[in-house]
């Protein structure tokens, strides 16, 4: 494949192409379900308040894993 | 080079997708049962140098013994450490507040090698002026687990969360270990 610093060559162009049109594919199988979102009761709704949570999430222990292990499953073309 | 292009693109576009599904559902849900105050001008997106920076130069200027002092490492090296898997999860949240462009949370994860859970490793809230009522969780989790189902993993886990009572009204829950820090849930289609 040929290599042009900084730009988009053809192939490129090409694969990424074909793995946007896989994901909308993917999208499109998933039978489309409720959103959390929407499972919200509506009473939780109308008094919603998020403001005071302490939204915090912070896995530490991986920080001491090695980092590269195996990518996942290879998407199929 | 290829295969990796393709798998930057083809996750990327999931991400990307149920971000979609999110952004829909506050919209319609605000325009059948209002609460547009608690949602306005917000934007989903990936995280970007430019949500970087502010985790780095302005977050910290909030932080106190309320909050939190910030995470061992900076967003910008968890967000590299991440992004080497191109089917990481990655959010971050944006609201335009009078005209000013300001980073209310961020969020990363990594499905695990069997693609049966998606984990969602960090999040962080701003604790600046100015943070919204709808909270930053909400679109975080929701983002998470459509972008779960679309990878076909069975739950979400939280890797150890800081204040795990506030998760509960999402759905999330231990597996009864006081000690667990992990919170899951089930994704069902």
């Amino acid at each position: 494949m040929s290599k042009i610093s900084g730009a988009m060559t053809v192939e490129t162009t090409d694969v990424m192409s074909s793995a946007i049109k896989a994901a909308m594919t993917r999208v499109s199988a998933v039978p489309k379900s409720l959103t959390l979102v929407e499972k919200i009761s509506k009473q939780d709704w109308k008094v919603w308040d998020a403001s005071q949570e302490k939204a915090l999430v912070a896995d530490t222990e991986s920080l001491l894993e090695n980092f590269f292990e195996s990518a996942p499953p290879k998407v199929a073309a | 080079m290829a295969d990796d292009i393709y798998d930057l693109a083809y996750y990327y576009s999931l991400r990307t997708a149920s971000r979609d599904r999110v952004v829909q559902a506050l919209n319609n849900r605000v325009k059948a049962e209002g609460g547009r105050e608690n949602w306005d001008k917000l934007t989903l997106c990936s995280i970007d140098k430019q949500a970087l920076d502010v985790a780095r130069l302005e977050w910290p200027k909030y932080y106190n013994s309320d909050t939190h002092q910030g995470f061992p490492e900076s967003w910008e090296k968890l967000f590299f450490r991440f992004r080497h898997n191109p089917a990481f999860f990655d959010l971050a949240i944006w609201q335009d507040i009078e005209g000013r462009k300001t980073l209310q949370g961020l969020a990363l994860g990594r499905p695990s090698s069997g693609k049966k859970n998606l984990n969602i490793c960090w999040i962080e809230r701003s604790f600046a002026p100015g943070y919204f009522k709808g909270g930053i969780l909400l679109p975080i989790l929701a983002c998470a687990e459509e972008y779960g189902k679309l990878l076909g993993a069975e739950q979400i886990v939280l890797k150890n969360v800081i204040d795990g009572d506030i998760f509960q009204k999402y759905g999330y829950a231990t597996l009864g270990n006081p000690k667990d820090k992990n919170f899951k849930k089930e994704i069902k289609l």
